[in-house]
């Protein structure tokens, strides 16, 4: 190994050691919050019981004990037997009026003790920014988990739809093709109608309309595979005249279609639509477009590995597509998966933080670190509203990169 | 090679029909019922007015080239039934009766019944003033009814005893399955989406919903966003190619590596953090005064002319902010590719030739590495629009971007699906043009030796 590198090498485990720890944080943070910062306390003493306060409500809705209905509704605030504060004695929501309009962490803060010290400062109406922050890292994974999960399995299984099958691999009888195109219009028009009475005169969709939408769609599905699968199989003179349907070139369309215009504008041409978007909804319309780009290397990858030996080999043993594509296929592009849904996960977290930050996206009462910041932006002698979540942000999204760079090495 | 040409400029046309296909659904889906509200949707608007209203915007016009409808709603007459409340009501006792002829001759006599002269007879005013609040703001058949029950004058009884038959027949009917099938009409030209696609085509807008023309408005903020993004992007693409011949080359290691791993740092750092926390420093007169140089907001064009001073202290922030993460994403791109290229054989053979170092990479390795960067001129336009908005919201420059974020907050459709539209078409015709440019300057496609994908 000569010297130069060796120095890179140095940086990047720096790097990389710092990306494993502050990821595994944000994890831990995210999943062990309400013991970290809540104005519950963590265990209490009531009537001679103990108590788990801070995850009373979960506890509550789970059906554990019903004492807990009392418990969410005691003062704990000013509770004088035993009770065990979380370390940020307060959550995300909670309003301090004694330290309300910005208080900086220097400040003198009006506070009992050091204990109810707000480390990081207050906002506007005196709630915590610590906790703020804390509760950021579980929108953050929330937002991570939207991302990879949907966006990362509708990217493998359309991207490597496209892929695998190529222009020129689906053969389909003409009349299959003209029975689909005839049978689109036919199932919309019908939903249409039906779920229009059905808003028309009960006033209302019920679940029962939807159910009856859902059924259409399925009726019509199942009636193309009916055809392709048991009817044209008995008609010899229709399984002659096949044509190939272009998979690629279709998703290629696609493709070209949604970059057209940039993810900002394409969100806020879609969030328009909806009244009031949350940073749920917000993320869900931000995968369906994004799946894309991972189906686009996804798609790459497919055709690179599938002209390999082993996948010929494969198809002359004569193993099901399925089983290639699984058994054989995926393990030759999962490390490449990895680092595409890394990227997206971190630009997702960017998008969403900015977005949040400009107050697109974010309903009333959630807390992330772009709501975080946009508070900063509003006041901008609060620099602790901005310079510490942003830290977070910076952190995380430097972490994730980094991590999908090593991953790009690797492959 | 020609073929190739051809088939990609076929394929722009479907494609452009059908991005602007989208945005139009789009748009008339986040519309919904808001010109409506522009117009007065309470009837406190009188009727003449609303129609006009409705036509400035074209709503008197079908959506699409063709209306698709069950055999008992007409679509045309529905349209311009004036208080959207009574049209509701209409709409629905169609679905519910199946009977189009009878709702709407139950209509026209109830309007009748409405609008006369009660002015001698206060009592039956009142009644008849509930029975029209009720009837323009939605009313099931039954409730109908139920309030023509109450009216009991000599002076009304012919019409409602007529209303009071019709609507016992139209209770007895209802939708058969035949009803439902499906109407076809074939609107021609005049319909919203024809209107609309046909004048964006020639970048020509229309009106926006604060009363003032689209093209007005863009025509205002082009100008200052082009100005910032060229400064910015110029001054990112020179800085990146600079610094990456820099550290490829004349510096040590040690600050090589250096540069390498902050420059992932700076990756990650947001524009629109950095844009706060310069503010912050810079542009915070009150608690920095020292450093308090520069000012936030338009730089506005004075008679006088323009001031250098004005500009720099309005654009340097934004043009920083905007350019930064830029910088570093070039800069990573090209230094990677330095690196690969500078192992080349053409290199060594370069270097054997006696060539400089410095002319290497001018003349041999930077025209071959630079390649990445031809991709994003393709849809340059449409990643300016999308640095700007948030930057120039920020900020708060007038320009193309603040006017995408004012649109969407005041909920102006016109203006967002105006730019959305002028984004796409300039990203697919860059698209169009760069892969013909590919096709005429790389040997190896224009031979069709390899297939460009």
């Amino acid at each position: 190994m000569s010297k130069e590198q060796k120095h890179i090498r140095s940086f990047q485990s720096k790097a990389y050691t710092f990306a494993k720890f502050w990821l595994k944080a944000i994890l831990f943070i995210a999943l062990t919050l309400e013991f970290l910062a809540s104005d519950k306390p963590i265990l209490a003493s009531y009537e001679g019981k103990l108590f788990l306060p801070a995850i009373g409500q979960e506890l509550f809705d789970l059906g554990c004990n019903q004492r807990y209905n009392v418990i969410r509704r005691v003062d704990w605030q000013n509770y004088q037997g035993f009770k065990l504060m979380p370390l940020v004695p307060y959550s995300a929501q909670s309003l301090d009026f004694a330290n309300n309009g910005f208080i900086s962490p220097f400040e003198k803060q009006r506070v009992e003790s050091w204990r109810y010290r707000h480390w990081l400062g207050t906002d506007k109406l005196g709630r915590d920014v610590l906790a703020g922050i804390l509760t950021g890292c579980r929108i953050s994974l929330k937002v991570a988990l939207i991302v990879g999960i949907v966006g990362g399995l509708l990217g493998l299984l359309l991207g490597g739809f496209a892929g695998y099958f190529g222009n020129r691999t689906i053969k389909w009888p003409v009349i299959q093709i003209v029975l689909t195109i005839f049978l689109i219009p036919v199932t919309f028009y019908t939903m249409y109608v039906i779920g229009k009475s059905a808003l028309m005169v009960t006033g209302n969709f019920t679940i029962q309309t939807i159910l009856l939408l859902l059924g259409i769609l399925g009726i019509s599905i199942s009636v193309l595979w009916l055809f392709q699968k048991k009817v044209y199989p008995l008609i010899p003179s229709i399984r002659r005249k096949q044509v190939f349907i272009p998979v690629d070139q279709l998703f290629n369309m696609l493709i070209v279609l949604l970059s057209a215009l940039p993810i900002t504008l394409i969100l806020l041409a879609i969030l328009g639509v909806f009244k009031s978007p949350g940073l749920n909804l917000t993320m869900l319309v931000y995968t369906g477009i994004f799946w894309i780009f991972i189906a686009r290397i996804v798609r790459g990858e497919v055709i690179r590995v599938k002209e390999k030996n082993y996948i010929l080999s494969a198809r002359q043993l004569g193993l099901s597509h399925w089983r290639i594509f699984w058994r054989h296929i995926f393990p030759n592009i999962k490390d490449q998966l990895w680092v595409t849904i890394a990227m997206n996960i971190s630009s997702a977290l960017l998008l969403g933080a900015s977005l949040s930050y400009l107050g697109i996206g974010m309903a009333a009462g959630e807390v992330s670190w772009g709501i975080l910041l946009n508070q900063g932006k509003s006041n901008l002698n609060a620099y602790w509203l901005s310079i510490f979540p942003g830290i977070f942000l910076i952190a995380t999204v430097f972490s994730i990169n980094t991590f999908a760079e090593q991953g790009k090495q690797k492959t | 090679m020609s073929k190739s040409i051809g088939i990609r400029i076929l394929l722009f046309i479907p494609t452009l029909f059908v991005l602007s296909i989208c945005l139009f659904g789009l748009q008339e889906s986040a519309r919904g019922d808001q010109v409506a509200s522009l117009c007065g949707i309470d009837g406190t608007v009188d009727e003449r007015v609303y129609l006009d209203c409705i036509k400035t915007y074209n709503l008197d016009q079908p959506a699409f080239y063709m209306s698709v409808s069950p055999q008992f709603v007409d679509v045309a007459a529905l349209r311009t039934i004036f208080p959207a409340g009574k049209k509701q009501t209409i709409e629905q006792l169609a679905y519910q009766t199946g009977d189009w002829d009878g709702v709407f001759t139950l209509m026209e006599l109830v309007d009748e019944l409405i609008e006369r002269d009660y002015s001698l007879l206060p009592q039956l005013q009142v009644q008849i003033n509930e029975l029209r609040s009720k009837y323009w703001s939605g009313i099931s058949l039954v409730g109908l009814q139920n309030q023509l029950e109450k009216l009991n004058h000599p002076e009304v009884d012919v019409l409602i005893v007529q209303i009071q038959n019709l609507s016992d027949k139209l209770t007895q009917s209802s939708p058969v399955f035949s009803d439902y099938l499906p109407q076809i009409d074939w609107n021609g030209r005049t319909n919203r989406f024809h209107h609309w696609w046909s004048k964006a085509i020639v970048f020509e807008f229309g009106q926006s919903y604060s009363g003032r023309s689209v093209n007005a408005l863009i025509k205002g903020a082009i100008l200052r966003t082009l100005l910032l993004n060229l400064i910015a992007f110029s001054l990112a693409i020179l800085l990146a190619c600079s610094l990456a011949i820099w550290s490829s080359r004349k510096i040590n290691k040690q600050s090589r590596h250096a540069l390498d791993g902050w420059s992932s740092i700076f990756l990650a750092i947001p524009r629109f953090w950095l844009a706060t926390v310069l503010i912050f420093l810079f542009a915070n007169q009150a608690r920095f005064a020292a450093l308090g140089f520069f000012d936030i907001g338009s730089f506005t064009l004075t008679s006088s002319g323009i001031s250098l001073i004005g500009l720099i202290k309005v654009y340097t922030l934004p043009v920083i902010c905007l350019a930064f993460p830029v910088t570093w994403s070039i800069y990573k791109h090209l230094r990677d590719k330095i690196k690969e290229e500078w192992q080349m054989p053409y290199v060594q053979s370069a270097r054997a030739k006696g060539i400089s170092e410095s002319k290497i990479i001018r003349q041999y390795v930077l025209p071959n590495s630079i390649n990445p960067l031809l991709t994003i001129v393709g849809s340059l336009f449409s990643k300016l629009l999308a640095g700007s908005i948030i930057i120039e919201s920020i900020f708060a420059i007038p320009g193309l971007g603040g006017l995408v974020f004012d649109a969407f907050l005041s909920n102006d459709w016109p203006v967002l699906y105006a730019l959305c539209f002028i984004a796409g078409v300039m990203t697919l015709s860059g698209y169009l043009l760069s892969d013909i440019l590919y096709f005429l300057f790389d040997p190896k496609l224009r031979r069709g030796g390899v297939k460009y994908v």
